[in-house]
């Protein structure tokens, strides 16, 4: 996953260290361009300026009146937090990082940026219950707001704690794109010392010459199964019709225990 | 009667031919000590007797082999048992600081701690993936899945209610919010203030509504998410019990007859179960972070399900046998180890370490009574244990009963051990007298000898010894001649030629500083040239101060005569003993006598430089006198006795024999040879008796008389009883085989009196009288004058008769002026 072009949207209910951390280990492989985009989503501004709007937090379930100034106040400590922690991986990273704040529709904006990159990270939060999403954005939105984007762009998830997992996992369909994410998830494996994991789709038993090397699956369940017990770190895969025919990746989106990467 | 020594009469050499070996290689090792049969009876009875109290005591000088005599016969006794128990110590998980002690047969506690360490193997291979089933996780996922679920769809149904009401639900950075939506955008204050004032009112209500129902979802969640995570546990417990169940079955199976087991078993399988999260995480599985756990490393956690095994032996070869040559409390009872966690000291049951009395547990423990009494607590710890029957883990703390961190109180050990203490022989008598614990405890004496005969078999045994001694420690093998040399010399250091000296340290030096000289001209074997090499470099190292006397005497410092006659002057002979190092010294011996009431003074006693056994001898002089030359008449003398230019204190009575002629001489004006020197000791019949150290005071007066140049009439006077005594240097014996030097012996009184004047010493007659020419007619016939002259003149009357070492024709002159004072 040596992409040159990264782009980290930001959320400010989302994990940003743990998508630094991902970050950090993509650029280990060579020198990469970051951009991080802050999108302020203008409903909210909007909604902001009503005279009854309230906000019901997560933490402490309080109800409180939500204004213009209060929104602000939000968003400029948001921005500030994530530019200094920017500033901060800039030295780390050694490479060279942008940091962005947009405003306007969430997915409009973000389809925008998306013109200049080759990957997009995303950190997951499951603090929530499943109750929040990127932005709003439910996770197949976001599936769709790259697939629309007219370069291939891949998408990575990471999910709270990056570091865990013992193993870099790829499904492997055969295609171009699969030889891609296994060399990316080759990368990833040998700058965090994992062992790299390949897992196939179900062939039928006419395809065997011998005894088959990897575990292969048929469908999500299966996959969730597999993740289950190998407990991967990163689980990449190919987003191809193939694939698609088998794994339903909204659904996976959904509730997988592992960081998962979309590879166009 | 006297009698002239010959050559071979003053030293008993060791033939060579006795050993029939090529070199002490040849020979097997000594298993008993030498000529000890005593103290191995002793031994052998203290060992075998099983009743409480039957400790030994072994009584004898360091520098014998006692420490190899009873190792020998502990070893054998020890063979002859069975192996004991096995002691091992085991988490107690009610009470983690009572350490449970687990008595298992030998071997056995060998294979508990591998079974203990393979269930630890398999419990952290078999926890992890356990969590990794596919039935597990199916189960939790289950869970999961149902738990979110729930919440999208109660998320669904309000943003579906919401939509209803023209609302949409939106994320706020720190929560949610609803707002009026119109074609797919929220409305602004603009747009929303253009609708009419009904419907503002509505969306109002509507959010407000909404929010409270958003409020009472988010405040139910806490109370969803804790039910999750109880079935999750719940869960997870039942996977766990089935888990842990699969691998102590087979340990309680094979464990079925040890109740203590079977529950430690259950103990273990209730903690795993409590613990599986912390092995999870331990194992960098799902769950706590291990940096959060009060464990430096999974070992240190695991260690609760081991087995201490304290105390192994499962390789057999009969009783324990422990030599503890470092007595300390904490070696003697055990003692409990700490490691440091997270800026602590902390504890637990496997470091708990055996001290020796559980290493000798059914066996034998043997300390050095000295090293036990000069360590704190160590002898009452020891006298605890063996009263209690038990070891008993102890701090110097607790015995001071100082406050202490907080630590682990381990179960006794029962014990079963006989303690062999080895001692010199006043500690055992004050602990007799002193310590009524010690009798109980140490019942049995075992008490070396410091010299043994020198039978050939003994002198066989001292070779085997040298030879043990030579292959232990990779000496040079000893050649016959150097064994015979050794045996000479063992007997010399005891100062008897018919015994060996038990001393075997001092002849292990000899061996291995002979071998040191061995290896210094390239010999393969020690031969007896370099046993004498080893000897006389030893005495060399030593003899500085001997030296310094013996300048003294030559350069008349010191005044002593070796030829011509004196009057009232004899060469006694004294031993100085400097370390183990001893020589002879001749000091002059001189006597006064006049009219007096009947006292002989002894100048020693009075000037309170005389020892007790002196003061007796001298009083054993004085009744011998009056009994010989007064028996019906009062003694009408006073007389004084000195041991001249002694500055130091004078004690035994070996110059008793040296004092008679003195005085006896100022009495009958007879002069005596100065030529002989003599020691003795003498009864109060004139009877002489044997002394001690002849060999080195024949040495020293011959070393004066070489230092001057020996005439040929020279010689030693010493009595007959110590002619078995005399294993003299080789020197001084090629000196007696040419005539140069003389060693005489004597029975009595006369004898002396007789060589050192040349007079007959007479023989009295029926009427009580010497000849007149006697040395004791003479004797006599100037008591009857100091009688008469008593009788004339009166009481007050005193008359001096005799000056000592007034020159006798040719005179020798006045003593010369000492240079300085020794």
């Amino acid at each position: 996953m040596n992409r040159r072009r990264i782009l980290i949207a930001l959320d400010p209910a989302a994990p940003r260290r743990d998508a630094l951390e991902a970050v950090a280990t993509l650029c280990r492989r060579g020198q990469a361009e970051l951009t991080a985009v802050f999108i302020e989503d203008a409903n909210l501004s909007r909604l902001a300026t009503l005279p009854f709007a309230r906000e019901i937090r997560v933490t402490g379930f309080a109800s409180r009146a939500l204004d213009s100034n209060l929104l602000r106040l939000q968003l400029d400590a948001c921005a500030r937090e994530f530019e200094q922690a920017f500033e901060q991986a800039r030295n780390r990273l050694r490479t060279q990082v942008r940091f962005r704040r947009l405003r306007g529709d969430v997915l409009t904006e973000l389809r925008r940026a998306l013109a200049d990159a080759d990957l997009l990270v995303v950190g997951r939060s499951l603090q929530s219950a499943g109750l929040r999403t990127w932005l709003g954005v439910a996770p197949e939105q976001l599936v769709d707001a790259v697939a629309q984007s007219p370069a291939p762009v891949s998408l990575l998830f990471v999910d709270e704690p990056w570091a865990t997992g013992r193993s870099v996992l790829v499904l492997d369909d055969g295609s171009e794109v699969a030889q891609r994410a296994a060399e990316q998830g080759a990368a990833i494996a040998e700058a965090d010392d994992l062992p790299l994991e390949v897992c196939g789709l179900h062939i039928s038993e006419e395809d065997y010459d011998e005894p088959d090397p990897i575990p292969r699956i048929t469908d999500l369940a299966e996959l969730r199964r597999l993740c289950a017990q190998r407990s991967p770190r990163l689980l990449l895969l190919p987003d191809t019709p193939k694939v698609r025919e088998h794994v339903d990746l909204r659904e996976l989106l959904g509730d997988l225990p592992a960081s998962v990467a979309i590879i166009r | 009667m006297i009698r002239t020594l010959e050559a071979s009469q003053v030293r008993l050499e060791t033939p060579v031919s006795l050993f029939e070996f090529a070199t002490t290689a040849d020979l097997p090792p000594l298993q008993d000590g030498i000529g000890q049969e005593r103290a191995s009876r002793a031994l052998r009875f203290g060992l075998d007797m099983r009743a409480s109290g039957y400790n030994l005591f072994v009584l004898g000088d360091p520098a014998t082999d006692r420490r190899h005599l009873v190792d020998g016969l502990v070893r054998e006794a020890a063979a002859e048992r069975s192996s004991p128990a096995d002691w091992c110590y085991l988490n107690d998980f009610d009470h983690p600081d009572r350490p449970r002690a687990l008595r298992l047969p030998a071997g056995e506690g060998h294979r508990l701690a591998r079974d203990a360490d393979q269930f630890v193997d398999d419990l952290r291979s078999v926890i992890p993936s356990l969590f990794r089933e596919e039935a597990f996780q199916r189960r939790m996922g289950e869970l999961q899945q149902g738990f979110e679920k729930q919440q999208k769809e109660a998320l669904a149904t309000l943003q579906e209610e919401a939509e209803s009401h023209g609302l949409t639900l939106l994320q706020t950075p720190q929560g949610f919010a609803f707002a009026p939506v119109r074609d797919g955008k929220v409305l602004d204050n603009d747009a929303f203030q253009a609708l009419p004032e009904e419907e503002q009112e509505a969306i109002g209500k509507a959010i407000e509504t909404m929010s409270e129902r958003l409020m009472e979802q988010l405040q139910d969640l806490p109370a969803r998410q804790q039910r999750l995570v109880r079935e999750q546990k719940a869960t997870a417990r039942e996977f766990i019990e089935t888990a842990v169940d699969r691998l102590i079955a087979p340990l309680r199976r094979r464990w079925q007859g040890w109740a203590a087991i079977v529950a430690w078993l259950k103990g273990v399988a209730g903690d795993v179960i409590d613990n599986a999260q912390t092995i999870l995480a331990l194992e960098h599985e799902q769950g706590p972070s291990q940096g959060n756990l009060p464990f430096r490393s999974p070992e240190h956690f695991y260690s609760r399900y081991r087995v201490n095994l304290l105390i192994d032996h499962s390789d057999g070869g009969g009783a324990p046998v422990v030599f503890e040559n470092h007595p300390t409390l904490e070696n003697l009872v055990g003692r409990l180890e700490y490691r440091s966690e997270l800026g602590s000291l902390v504890t637990d049951f496997t470091l708990i370490k055996p001290g020796a009395l559980h290493k000798a547990n059914g066996g034998y423990l043997v300390i050095e009574a000295e090293r036990l009494l000069s360590k704190p607590f160590a002898w009452d710890a020891l006298k605890r244990a063996l009263f209690d029957g038990e070891a008993r883990i102890e701090t110097a703390a607790e015995y001071l009963s100082f406050g202490h961190a907080l630590s682990l109180d381990p179960e006794p050990i029962k014990l079963d051990v006989k303690v062999i203490l080895l001692g010199a022989r006043y500690i055992y008598h004050l602990l007799s007298a002193y310590d009524p614990d010690f009798p109980q405890l140490f019942k049995v004496p075992a008490d070396l000898s410091d010299r043994v005969d020198r039978s050939d078999d003994n002198a066989l045994r001292l070779a085997h010894l040298l030879g043990s001694i030579a292959r232990d420690e990779k000496l040079h093998p000893l050649a016959p001649d150097a064994v015979a040399r050794i045996v000479d010399h063992s007997a010399r250091l005891v100062g008897d030629a018919e015994k060996l000296s038990a001393h075997t340290r001092r002849l292990a030096d000899l061996v291995r500083e002979s071998d040191h000289i061995a290896r210094s001209v390239d010999a393969e074997v020690i031969d007896a040239s370099h046993v004498q090499a080893a000897i006389d470099a030893h005495v060399e190292r030593l003899e500085r101060i001997r030296d310094d006397v013996l300048e003294r005497i030559v350069r008349g410092t010191v005044v002593i005569a070796t030829e011509g006659k004196q009057l009232a002057q004899v060469n006694g002979l004294s031993v100085l003993q400097i370390g183990d190092f001893a020589f002879g010294q001749p000091s002059r011996i001189t006597a006064t006598a006049r009219l007096g009431r009947g006292e002989i003074v002894d100048i020693e006693r009075e000037a309170r430089l005389g020892g007790n056994i002196h003061s007796k001898a001298v009083m054993i002089l004085a009744a011998f006198v009056g009994q010989r030359y007064a028996p019906r008449n009062p003694l009408s003398l006073h007389a004084s006795i000195a041991f001249e230019q002694s500055y130091g204190g004078i004690e035994g009575d070996s110059a008793t024999v040296a004092e008679v002629c003195a005085l006896l001489s100022a009495l009958g004006e007879v002069p005596l040879r100065q030529d002989i020197a003599v020691t003795g000791s003498m009864d109060q019949y004139g009877r002489v008796q044997a002394i001690g150290g002849a060999n080195e005071k024949i040495e020293g007066f011959y070393d004066v008389c070489v230092a001057r140049g020996l005439n040929g009439s020279q010689g030693v006077l010493i009595p007959a009883d110590n002619l078995r005594h005399l294993m003299l240097r080789t020197d001084v014996v090629a000196a007696i085989a040419d005539g140069s030097f003389t060693v005489w012996t004597m029975e009595t009184i006369d004898d002396a009196l007789a060589l050192l004047s040349g007079l007959e010493a007479g023989t009295r007659d029926d009427s009580g009288r010497w000849p007149e020419q006697s040395f004791n007619g003479r004797v006599q016939q100037r008591i009857e004058e100091l009688s008469e002259l008593t009788r004339r003149l009166g009481r007050e009357t005193v008359v001096q008769t005799t000056a000592p070492g007034e020159p006798v024709p040719p005179a020798s002159g006045p003593p010369p002026a000492p240079e300085d004072n020794p």
